[in-house]
């Protein structure tokens, strides 16, 4: 039973981290289309693309900015310092990880809790920007929050559990949580510090 | 506890969880959490928290963050960033350490599609130290020259650290872009110099090499890197004309990057899947802990740390000048460990009230921290440009030697800071122009 949850439950959160970047991946891309068409259409026709800068940051940029942090996660690519404990064990690390993973769960549990609560707020009062030729309901992206979130948290909780295994047993889970993708194996082998855009 | 205590012992706090592996937006935000529920209360700190990570994301300003990245990551991927090397050395490598010179000049370009220190470094190394090596150059210099010259990958428009920066002290981002330009030719002209001038006076350190090209293939060089310069004359020209906002001129550059990747007809699945899983996984990094640097400045600023330091700092009649040395001992230190986005993101809560009490231009002291930041980088012991260089170069350079290479160029920022402190108009002339219309 307990072993049927532990590989199930990594790969359903798996499959929605990587719908979450598919989605923010199609943001990112109508976030540049958005803004040059606004551009263009403001100086060759004399019309910019209305509501531009209320969609692009209402929609896009929440998509493009949230979506992706639990994948970031499951990568354990959120910036960290990690000079001070690189000498030790992956099972000591590990060891560190499970209070830091658990930790961070309760935080983010917190955090999606009140995003939550903020969206459900903005819907009831159906939330909008006045974008000149309509209003633009802006309520739906105050979703986006909670699941991008919530997500996070599953996947912190998850990587808790391993690596407390991992601690415990000195066996190092098989496959890292969240990174089965096969893209994501790849890349990770080259995701170090060359491919950081910064 | 007073307000004060509590926001004062939330820095140490934060720095061992740092210590202890814990991301360091988590960090952030932990701290500032449990520093505002005892500064403030339960009820105020549940509304902050549920509010600012939707009003910070929700911003038009800030899509030139993943709109800058996603230019200089198609530019790499497509490899419209891989000849630039090969263009300088046809054009340099007659000089004396002519191929160290012209890796200098090429991370330039390559800092001017890409934004990024480590990736500058990266790329370069991969492509110029082998060639260098294979000269007969003096490995510290071969790779002490591509780790120093990796820092101009933030000075050098576009800069994710300047559109940060530019967001959370409320300065012009435009301008802030504008006034990384002089400075970050600057450093790139005195680095070159410092390599003429060494290999002039040891010409063992560069063997001269044995190599004629012909105007014909030199000027065919130049013509499969056209697109670069283009770029960056584009992005920068039109946030300079007033044409665009930097937030337009980023998504401009973006879309002419894979616009002319689509010519070249390289611009693959492959290609365009990796400069977006890297945009995206670079943006919502950035912005987690953003947000955990925003909600630490909420906090101190309920805890009353700023004025207290500021009121400090006035008490010792410390003056702006002194102030703005004394922090490069602050970002030297940490710079240790820390990679410049996190370590400007962690202090400017702190740091820029103090500029800011002091009546420092925030221009000018943008161009000085974003220094200090990338200075860290080829600083003994953990520069990480220097780390990043020796995953390149492998077993064949030793870690000791490439930092003798790089402190070099660390006696030549000594002169490149005192120029830009003591003339802030190296910084600030540019941007003004751009202001006063």
């Amino acid at each position: 039973m307990s072993r049927a949850i532990l590989a199930w439950v990594p790969r359903a959160v798996d499959l929605c981290n990587r719908v979450m970047l598919a989605a923010a991946g199609v943001a990112l891309g109508l976030m540049m289309v958005n803004t040059v068409a606004d551009i263009l259409g403001k100086y060759l026709l004399n019309q910019p693309v209305p509501g531009t800068i209320a969609i692009v940051s209402w929609y896009w940029m929440v998509s493009v900015a949230f979506m992706p942090v639990a994948y970031v996660q499951a990568r354990r690519e959120h910036l960290m310092v990690e000079l001070f404990t690189m000498r030790l064990s992956p099972r000591a690390k590990a060891g560190m990880d499970v209070a830091v993973a658990a930790a961070g769960a309760l935080y983010m549990g917190l955090l999606t809790w009140l995003v939550w609560e903020e969206a459900l707020v903005a819907t009831r009062r159906g939330e909008f920007q006045d974008i000149t030729v309509m209003d633009l309901p802006v309520w739906p992206s105050r979703w986006i929050l909670p699941a991008a979130f919530g997500l996070m948290t599953a996947v912190l909780a998850i990587q808790c559990v391993l690596d407390l295994i991992h601690a415990v047993t000195g066996r190092p889970p098989p496959t890292p949580p969240g990174a089965a993708a096969p893209e994501a194996a790849r890349d990770g082998s080259h995701a170090d510090a060359a491919d950081r855009a910064l | 506890m007073s307000n004060l205590e509590i926001g004062l012992a939330a820095l140490p706090a934060l720095l061992i969880l740092l210590a202890l592996r814990a991301p360091i937006g988590l960090a952030l935000g932990g701290v500032s959490l449990v520093g505002l529920l005892l500064v403030r209360g339960p009820r105020a700190t549940l509304a902050i928290f549920g509010s600012l990570p939707m009003e910070f994301g929700a911003s038009w300003t800030l899509s030139a963050v993943p709109m800058f990245i996603l230019m200089g990551a198609v530019a790499f991927h497509t490899g419209l960033t891989r000849g630039i090397f090969e263009a300088a050395r046809l054009w340099l490598a007659k000089l004396p350490g002519g191929l160290a010179v012209a890796s200098n000049f090429a991370s330039a370009g390559f800092a001017a599609a890409s934004g990024s220190s480590l990736a500058t470094c990266a790329a370069m190394g991969r492509i110029a130290i082998p060639q260098m090596l294979k000269a007969g150059y003096d490995p510290a210099l071969a790779s002490g020259s591509v780790a120093a010259a990796g820092t101009l990958g933030a000075l050098i428009p576009p800069s994710i650290l300047f559109v940060l920066y530019g967001w959370f002290t409320e300065t012009s981002i435009a301008a802030l872009l504008l006034a990384g330009i002089v400075p970050g030719i600057l450093t790139a002209l005195i680095y070159a110099g410092l390599i003429l001038l060494r290999c002039r006076a040891r010409p063992s350190l560069a063997p001269p090499i044995a190599f004629e090209a012909t105007m014909a293939e030199k000027l065919r060089a130049l013509a499969d890197v056209w697109p670069v310069p283009l770029l960056v004359l584009g992005v920068v020209g039109s946030i300079y004309s007033g044409l665009a906002t930097a937030t337009e001129a980023a998504a401009l550059g973006a879309a002419f990057a894979i616009v002319v990747a689509l010519a070249r007809r390289s611009l693959g699945w492959t290609a365009l899947r990796d400069s977006f899983l890297e945009t995206l996984v670079s943006t919502s990094s950035i912005f987690f802990v953003a947000i955990g640097a925003l909600l630490l400045t909420r906090f101190l600023a309920f805890a009353g740390v700023p004025a207290f330091i500021a009121q400090q700092i006035s008490g010792l009649g410390v003056d702006p000048l002194m102030l703005i040395v004394g922090l490069s001992v602050i970002y030297l230190v940490l710079g240790c460990f820390l990679e410049p986005l996190g370590l400007m993101l962690l202090t400017l809560p702190v740091i820029y009230p103090i500029f800011k009490s002091a009546g420092i231009d925030p221009i000018w002291a943008g161009v000085i921290v974003v220094k200090y930041l990338e200075i860290g980088m080829i600083t003994p012991p953990v520069g990480l440009n220097v780390y990043v260089v020796k995953g390149v170069v492998g077993d064949t350079i030793p870690l000791p030697t490439i930092f003798r290479g790089a402190l070099w160029f660390l006696a030549a920022e000594v002169v490149i800071m005192a120029l830009l402190i003591a003339f802030p108009a190296i910084s600030t002339t540019l941007p003004s122009i751009l202001l006063a219309r």
